[in-house]
């Protein structure tokens, strides 16, 4: 496996993908929040595009290109929500958001 | 044991790390451009020199200079946007401790499987032509439907976001 | 064997029309088509009847009529009917004096608001009784021994705006119940012994059960009868049947409905005879009873409970010889008691009825010269029952006693002369007390007012008028559809003795001999000649007869002192030794008192309570749960991880 071993990759991939998690959990700003999701999307790319050099197929690779398109349109989403609800608003923090209480 | 990769693995932890921990969002989206060069150096030395660069250019370019306009749009004014205290008792320790968990649990399914020896890859792979190829012969159908997922972005940011013109 | 003999069906089932169709049109129909209806209906049943035994007397020895009405698709278990000797023996009883009763019903209800509501339960008692009697087996039996208990209820509650005639019904509906219980569980028994409930698979192989299975079968069978019938320890029920009109207690209460229990003894004979204690249970309750009823009657001061007793007595008797195996003299009796009895309640309406509703005796008198049709055919009636030559009673009861003799049952014999004694004794106590002496003063107008007074409180006291007069005493004649069928009762009741004079005929033994001698074991040797044992009899029963009747007359003939002289015990006696208190004191308090408890303390508190707190339950959990809900995103993405995690950990261990 070129650069590292195939488990390093896979542990990497598992690494970022909790950390990007870890900081959805506790940030606070809705900015964060989407990029701690974006870097999950990106341990994902990583660990479909491991598997697919070590299957040498490249159904690996399309996978990861959906990814960036998905990826794309949900960031464009999310900004132009964060956009609507924070504009008026002082402080940009999720846990004002509380609509679905109860 | 390539020192580079070795290198872009550190750099994208790091600056993962850097996303999550920075108090400002100029900041996070930067470490976060950083993150994603360190990825696509891997994806170059895992042979897919395509979606490399389509990381570089789509994501990194793109999708992260969005970002930046919205944070700017946001909060350029101030330097941290979220109240001092958390409203949430204990969510950030549970948190971390959960996200270990989870951690744990994936190493672990991860190391225990035997996995076999990287095949060899043909000339060619991972280039445009062989995307191209996979991707307009093998999966048309994911193609037309992420498609209509960019179609479906585009109208719902539009639809969001404009403002109704009184009197127009 | 005549199979499909669907003639047997119209016995029970045009009474059961005429009741349908009186019930829907008793608004509607004038009062003669609503008694034509049914005194019709049950006329033809009894003309169905006829000809069936017509038919099955031209059968060979072992034949009987057979009609299969319903199956479930099970062997051994349907509904049918079946004719044979003892079935159409009953049916045409039942069938003929109900349709006797039914015309004098017609006149006698006439100026009641529910006539066509009684004679629509009238019809459904005939129904319900034929079923019972010519049913096929226990299925079906049991069927027409509930109707029948309803039809009782329902007839016994007549005028239910009377609260004493409403406990009466309700008690004997639950004393029946009791029985039911028995026959029931004697029919789970039955199946579980001989995989069939039809007679004509049972009874054959009665003998084939284990013994203690056969004497749970015959006591519980015998509890039904005695409860059906009045027997001790469960007659409780019959002399507050009387607050039904008399024409109910004529046709139910002593000529048909109370002898079910002896129909019930005798059917199921093989079985009797095979259970160990069959037989002597039965002969107990049947002398137990036959002398209760009497000693209690002596002590009774209202007519018609005085008639009550004495028909517990006399169903006794027909118990008793069914108990020593004198099957045939036991049906016999129970033909001409049905007579007697029967015309003795219809008397007994027309005393109630010209003394103003009034039903004490002690208030009774001098009606035999005001009333001579009333005194001739009362007094054939009496006679008949005290059991004198010529009339049927002498010879039916005859055979009873003389049967317990020759079967070697001297105690059960002295037993039954006893009773004998007491029954004329309180017979002609009666029958003195209402006719002869001085009629009632009851001149001026606290006389009348008393009357009226009493005419008020008893419903039965308008009844059968021909004609309204303010006299001091009516002198109306008696209506002819009250005349007539009464008549017709003193008639049969003094010449049905023909049917068995000793040595000459003896067409009920030969008749019904046909069922019993199928399955009879081996005739017991007799214990004392037949011919001694006769003679015997017949004089010591006339002596004590004929002693009971002159003492009778002396204490209570026409020179008596107002109503005679008071007994003695005879608060025991009119309380007929405290049963009904003792069974209020054993049963009804402790259940009421429980009844009362579940429905102030368990209901509101445990019932109520647990259902409303469940429901408090859930409110509490839901608003409990409810706090979950804090609206913060972060919180339930911090769940899903969690949860995932442990999932993911889980799967990767194992």
């Amino acid at each position: 496996m070129p650069g590292m071993a195939v488990q390093g990759y896979l542990v990497l991939s598992a690494v970022l993908f909790v950390i990007g998690l870890v900081g959805v959990l506790v940030r606070r700003s809705p900015l964060v929040t989407l990029m701690s999701i974006e870097l999950m999307w990106g341990a994902a790319a990583l660990l479909f595009l491991t598997f697919s050099r070590l299957w040498a197929a490249m159904d690996g690779h399309v996978f990861t290109f959906m990814i960036v398109a998905v990826g794309a349109a949900e960031a464009a989403v999310g900004l132009a929500l964060i956009v609507l609800i924070f504009r008026s608003r002082d402080k940009a923090d999720v846990d004002d958001v509380r609509a679905l209480r109860g | 044991m390539s020192v580079v990769v070795l290198i872009a693995a550190a750099v994208a932890l790091l600056a993962a790390v850097a996303v999550v921990r920075s108090p400002v969002p100029v900041r996070s989206v930067l470490a976060l451009v950083l993150n994603l060069v360190a990825l696509a150096v891997l994806f170059i030395a895992l042979n897919a020199e395509f979606m490399g660069l389509v990381q570089i250019i789509v994501y990194a370019g793109a999708v992260m200079v969005m970002f930046l306009f919205v944070v700017s749009l946001l909060g350029a004014r101030r330097e941290a946007i979220e109240r001092e205290t958390s409203l949430l008792a204990g969510q950030e320790p549970l948190g971390v401790a959960a996200g270990g968990l989870l951690l744990i649990a994936l190493v672990l399914g991860m190391l225990r499987q035997a996995l076999p020896e990287p095949q060899a890859v043909y000339d060619g792979f991972g280039t445009v032509r062989a995307f191209g190829a996979s991707l307009f012969y093998d999966h048309v159908f994911a193609l037309q439907l992420a498609a209509l997922l960019l179609l479906v972005a585009v109208v719902g940011v539009v639809v969001l976001i404009a403002r109704r013109d009184p009197g127009r | 064997m005549e199979n499909g003999y669907w003639l047997l069906a119209l016995i029970p089932g045009l009474p059961l029309l005429g009741a349908a169709a009186v019930a829907a049109a008793r608004n509607r129909w004038s009062k003669p088509a609503l008694a034509g209806t049914a005194c019709a209906m049950v006329g033809l049943a009894f003309i169905a009847t006829v000809v069936a035994l017509t038919r099955y007397l031209g059968l060979d020895g072992a034949g009987t009529l057979q009609a299969a009405l319903w199956s479930w698709g099970f062997e051994g278990v349907g509904l049918g009917l079946l004719g044979d000797a003892v079935s159409l023996w009953f049916a045409l009883v039942v069938t003929g004096v109900g349709l006797l009763i039914h015309i004098y019903a017609a006149n006698y209800m006439a100026d009641d608001p529910g006539y066509g509501r009684f004679f629509a339960e009238l019809n459904y008692f005939i129904f319900a009784m034929s079923l019972l009697v010519l049913a096929d087996g226990f299925l079906g039996m049991l069927v027409g021994w509930a109707n029948v208990g309803l039809a009782s209820y329902l007839l016994i509650g007549f005028w239910n705006q009377r609260p004493a005639a409403a406990a009466a019904s309700r008690k004997a509906f639950w004393v029946n119940t009791v029985g039911e219980v028995g026959l029931i569980l004697a029919m789970a028994l039955v199946w579980n012994a001989y995989g069939s409930l039809r007679f004509a698979d049972v009874l054959p192989q009665a003998g084939s059960a284990a013994p203690t299975t056969l004497n749970a079968i015959a006591l519980l069978l015998l509890v039904g009868a005695v409860a059906k019938s009045a027997q001790l320890p469960l007659h409780v029920w019959l002399p507050d049947a009387m607050q039904g009109p008399t024409p109910v207690s004529a046709l139910i209460h002593a000529a048909t409905m109370v002898t079910a229990g002896v129909y019930l003894a005798v059917r199921a004979f093989p079985i009797f005879e095979a259970a160990p204690v069959g037989l002597p249970a039965v002969a107990a309750v049947g002398a137990a009873s036959a002398l209760f009823g009497a000693v209690v009657a002596v002590g009774q001061n209202d007519i018609k409970r005085v008639l009550a007793f004495s028909t517990m007595s006399q169903v006794g008797y027909m118990i008793l010889g069914a108990g020593v195996g004198a099957y045939s003299a036991a049906l016999f009796h129970f033909m001409t008691h049905a007579f007697f009895k029967a015309l003795l309640f219809l008397g007994a309406g027309i005393v109630i009825h010209h003394f103003h509703g009034e039903q004490d005796i002690r208030r009774m008198g001098g009606l035999g010269r005001q009333l001579p049709f009333a005194y001739w055919t009362f007094l054939i009636g009496t006679l008949a029952l005290i059991g004198l030559p010529p009339l049927s009673g002498f010879f039916s009861k005859d055979e009873i006693v003389v049967e317990l003799l020759v079967t070697g049952h001297p105690v059960l014999w002295v037993l039954a002369v006893a009773a004998a004694g007491l029954t004329a004794f309180y017979m002609t106590r009666l029958f003195c007390l209402v006719f002869t002496g001085q009629a009632p003063q009851a001149a001026g107008a606290k006389g009348r007012a008393a009357r009226e007074a009493a005419a008020a409180r008893e419903p039965e006291a308008t009844h059968g008028r021909v004609d309204h007069g303010h006299h001091a005493h009516h002198h109306h004649g008696v209506h002819p559809l009250q005349a007539v069928p009464v008549v017709l009762l003193a008639v049969l009741s003094a010449v049905a003795g023909v049917l068995w004079i000793p040595g000459v005929t003896a067409v009920p033994e030969h008749f019904l001999g046909r069922v019993f001698s199928q399955y009879h074991t081996a005739a017991h040797a007799a214990a004392v000649a037949p011919e001694q044992a006769k003679t015997l009899t017949m004089a010591v029963l006339l002596v004590v007869a004929a002693l009971a009747m002159i003492l009778g007359v002396r204490l209570y003939g026409p020179g008596r002192q107002g109503a005679g002289p008071v007994l003695p015990a005879a608060a025991v006696l009119a309380n007929g030794f405290y049963f009904d208190d003792l069974y209020r004191a054993a049963f009804v308090r402790p259940w009421r008192a429980l009844a009362a408890h579940v429905g102030q303390v368990i209901d509101p508190h445990v019932v109520d309570g647990a259902v409303n707190g469940m429901a408090r339950l859930a409110g509490t959990l839901a608003a409990g749960l409810g706090r979950l809900h804090g609206g913060y995103v972060r919180r339930y993405a911090l769940a899903l991880l969690a949860g995932t995690a442990v999932i993911v950990l889980y799967f990767v261990m194992l």
